[in-house]
């Protein structure tokens, strides 16, 4: 509940910031944005690569404390088809969507548009703390999520 | 070199990329009280945990992209001037 209530008014912000703004939030020079963020890259580096270790130190504890947690999916508590369905197409279509997002940043280099890198660049010059939170987070949850314990 | 701020029309391209983001979270956070809500003592992280267990080459080729991307995105090596 927490969570949900932080992360709708992180988007809150974020909306009310990016809405308001009568120019854009960031500097550009040869219509690329800097990437000298008021933070130095490697507390973003080094931030993402500590959320990535500590996801995945939870989830040793988590299935300690539940092994019945260590089956892999289609397996004894995992078995259900519906969710195991489910699942499964999460996957593809996170495969699919990440393979389209791709295309899209090549694309956007030849077409002189701005990649999606350059609009991310803009928001960490912008709020290098809700960037550094996203990092982290994107980062827990990967660690958490798969790099599985044993 | 002069530099500019950016152009309004970036705005909203800004909150794309962090509705995305975050917008995912809360996606996730909604589906785990959903299924506590119906009483069900495995999470959305469970099953992804799961999933990676049966197939530990997309789990490692997925954790390695989004690192890629995370150092993509953050790891400074070049700058427009």
């Amino acid at each position: 509940m927490a969570t949900g209530a932080a992360m709708i008014g992180v988007l809150w912000e974020v909306w009310a910031a990016t809405s308001s703004a009568t120019q854009g939030l960031c500097k550009v020079a040869n219509g690329a944005p800097f990437t000298t963020f008021p933070y130095p890259s490697q507390v973003f580096v080094l931030t993402a690569i500590g959320a990535y270790v500590a996801g995945h130190i939870t989830s040793r504890y988590a299935v300690e404390v539940r092994p019945e947690l260590r089956a892999g999916l289609g397996q004894e508590k995992f078995d259900r088809i519906g969710p195991v369905l489910v699942v499964k197409l999460f996957a593809t279509g996170f495969l699919l969507i990440a393979t389209i997002l791709n295309l899209y940043e090549a694309r956007a280099f030849a077409t002189g548009n701005w990649p999606i890198t350059y609009y991310v660049w803009c928001g960490a010059a912008a709020s290098p703390f809700f960037a550094l939170l996203g990092a982290a987070i994107v980062a827990f949850l990967i660690g958490r999520w798969l790099w599985i314990p044993r | 070199m002069d530099t500019q701020v950016a152009d309004a029309s970036v705005n909203f391209g800004l909150f794309k990329a962090s509705g995305v983001v975050f917008g995912l979270v809360l996606t996730i956070v909604a589906a785990d009280a959903i299924l506590a809500r119906r009483g069900i003592d495995t999470s959305v992280g469970h099953w992804a945990q799961a999933w990676a267990r049966r197939y530990p080459a997309f789990a490692l080729a997925i954790s390695f992209f989004f690192g890629a991307l995370i150092g993509h995105f953050f790891w400074d090596t070049w700058s427009p001037i």
